[in-house]
């Protein structure tokens, strides 16, 4: 405790030195913050738009295709009697909505143009409840209700409408390869336009009632069931609930997670990740270098005093106590600094909500906000903590070697 | 006079104009035997000029299906599906254009010409006027079990033909196609139809065919052809916008 006070008030000897080595590690603390904070916000508003974008939390497939990638399982609305799994999936507590999905590709055409689909077949009104969203850009949503025949609606990706010249409002005609090879075409209205956020994908997909697809796919099977659970319902209880639900089944049946079924959100982690770890070693080494030739500095202008204790009976290992105390002073006092300005510059760039552009492959930018969770705050701490540690090593090297006779008569 | 200019200059261009009509007549005497051979063996020009016929598809796997063809002419050609559950549907086909009739649409869906129905497109299954369509670029002899085969490379005459080349094996004595390989413009075999049973009595005519995709070897089928009428064809039935005609057509049965 004396050490530590005796460290404090050796920082308060030198103002000028220890307040310009604050700022650099209030600095180095801020752009970490700031910078854990984008990739929390990338993480979160990522698996926010897998999940609510149409993936749900699980899916539940037929065994059999669990392997398949769910474009070759397009053909293949299998799932034969999914209303009743659907049932028994929507009786878990967790769980705040499951609706059956086909996926189907054919040929969409509008008078003399035509375009190649990649069809989601959904319950609206199943997707509404598990707070799926529909990026609308023009007309409205499909109806909850299963459309009558000759009633149906689908809503066109926005690059997809563009290719074929449709608006809201315009009859076009689906065409597809039912699973027993047969073709069959169904006159539809577009109800709207809409954008995956993906301008790639809205190139080629479109949006229909489960029941439009079935009409169209001329089946009463489904090709999965997305389940959406409940706000703060944690992954794997819920998934130990759902597999109790589904054992037993015949055929049998297989429970996918969101993250299996993204493998680019983990292409997008190992990346954001990588960025983080790679800034963060940068700003550990300059952190540890500018006070690493700070605290040396201060050594080199104490080297008489510390040969003064060490006359008076100090021991080497109390002179390089010392040293530390006063690096981790510098350290812990600059961390909470940076705490504060991290947070601060965190909410003053939130208010501004700046448009980032937008990312590769997506259609439009998205404004910035920076995620702060207290655990980044106590690891940007414990960071620079330890990067003092490591640049007062030299220093106390240096000092704990000296020479009692030399370090009396250091001018 | 030619023999008395023979007699003032050499007559070398003369002697090498007759070696040149020689040639050639003879080349022309080989080749023709060829495209004879092409020409009566080729059962698309056989065919009726329009005629109403009923196959029945089984691919390798899937459900079998069963067709009524409508044709008038070689330009117009109307598939039916028989099946309950694909009544009202057609696949009709316009020169060079095909289109899809489905009920559920008010306008015509047009596919690529080559669209392939499961296993088979109208081409393998109906044919294509191989003596008309295609030249002989070589002619080689062959032989299997059922004796001697002729086999004729031909190119097509026209870019827009489904194939680009196409290997006709016919059965020399019976004059009788045995398979037709169609080939990419590599040279790679992509599919075949292979002629397994013939309608012996009446009119010139396959009673089953077997199409191979080389491929997908899995999307093979047999197709029987069950019935042919030689009959008029009632030129309704081909319009792309007017259903009447085919609605006429689904109310009889």
């Amino acid at each position: 405790m004396k050490l530590a006070a005796i460290a404090l008030r050796n920082l308060a000897r030198n103002r000028r030195r220890t307040v310009l080595s604050l700022l650099v590690i209030a600095s180095g603390t801020a752009a970490l913050l700031l910078t854990a904070g984008f990739v929390r916000f990338s993480f979160s508003g990522l698996e926010d738009a897998i999940i609510r974008g149409g993936l749900g939390h699980f899916e539940v497939v037929l065994e059999d295709e669990a392997a398949l990638a769910s474009t070759q399982r397009a053909a293949l609305p299998r799932l034969a009697d999914w209303q009743a799994v659907r049932a028994a999936i929507e009786a878990a507590p967790q769980v705040r909505a499951a609706g059956g999905v086909i996926q189907l590709s054919g040929v969409v055409g509008l008078g003399d143009r035509s375009s190649a689909f990649l069809a989601l077949a959904v319950e609206p009104d199943r997707e509404r409840r598990m707070g799926f969203d529909v990026k609308l850009r023009e007309g409205e949503d499909l109806p909850g209700e299963p459309p009558a025949e000759g009633a149906d609606r689908v809503l066109l990706g926005l690059g997809l409408a563009r290719a074929i010249g449709a608006r809201a409002g315009d009859a076009v005609t689906l065409m597809v390869v039912t699973p027993d090879g047969m073709l069959n075409a169904v006159d539809m209205t577009v109800c709207g336009l809409f954008t995956s956020g993906l301008q790639d994908l809205d190139l080629r997909l479109i949006k229909l009632h489960l029941a439009s697809a079935q009409r169209l796919a001329e089946t009463e099977g489904v090709s999965s069931i997305v389940v959406g659970l409940a706000d703060g319902a944690a992954l794997e209880p819920a998934r130990a609930e759902l597999l109790r639900r589904l054992s037993g089944r015949n055929p049998r049946l297989a429970l996918l997670d969101w993250r299996s079924r993204a493998p680019f959100y983990g292409q997008v982690r190992s990346l954001y990740s990588g960025i983080f770890w790679f800034l963060g070693g940068i700003v550990f080494l300059l952190v540890c270098l500018s006070n690493s030739s700070a605290l040396l500095m201060a050594m080199m202008e104490r080297v008489r005093e510390i040969g003064t204790l060490l006359a008076l009976g100090t021991s080497r290992a109390g002179i390089g106590a010392l040293f530390l105390s006063e690096a981790l002073w510098l350290g812990l006092l600059g961390a909470l600094a940076g705490d504060a300005l991290g947070l601060a510059l965190a909410r003053v760039l939130n208010a501004l909500r700046i448009e980032m552009p937008p990312p590769p492959g997506a259609v439009s930018g998205f404004p910035l906000q920076l995620e702060l969770a207290p655990q980044d705050f106590l690891l940007a701490t414990c960071l620079m903590l330890a990067v003092m540690a490591v640049s007062a090593l030299l220093p106390i090297l240096r000092a704990t070697r000296l020479r009692i006779v030399d370090a009396l008569g250091h001018v | 006079m030619p023999w008395a200019m023979c007699e003032r200059r050499p007559c070398l261009p003369v002697a090498a104009l007759a070696a040149w009509l020689a040639v050639a007549a003879a080349a022309a005497g080989a080749a023709e035997p060829h495209a004879d051979l092409l020409r009566r063996s080729d059962i698309s020009s056989l065919a009726p000029e329009s005629f109403r016929a009923r196959l029945l598809v089984t691919p390798a796997s899937g459900q079998p299906q069963q067709l009524e063809v409508w044709r008038a002419g070689e330009s117009r050609t109307l598939v039916r599906f028989l099946a309950p559950k694909d009544r009202g549907k057609y696949l009709l086909r316009l020169e060079d254009a095909l289109f899809f009739l489905s009920p559920r649409a008010k306008k015509a869906v047009k596919l690529d010409p080559a669209y392939r129905l499961g296993a088979a497109s109208l081409d393998e299954m109906l044919g294509t006027r191989y003596s008309r369509d295609y030249a002989i670029e070589s002619a080689s002899d062959a032989e299997d079990a059922g004796g001697a085969l002729v086999v004729l490379e031909l190119k097509a005459r026209n870019p827009k033909a489904p194939w680009l080349r196409v290997r006709y094996v016919v059965r020399r004595e019976l004059q009788r196609p045995v398979r037709v390989e169609f080939r990419a413009a590599s040279g790679k075999t992509t599919g075949s139809v292979a002629f397994v049973e013939w309608e012996e009595q009446g009119r010139l005519r396959p009673r089953r065919l077997h199409i191979s995709d080389a491929l997908r070897p899995k999307r093979s089928a047999d197709v029987a052809i069950q019935e042919v009428e030689e009959r008029s064809v009632p030129s309704g039935l081909f319009d792309l916008t007017d259903p009447s005609e085919r609605r006429k057509l689904e109310a009889s049965e």
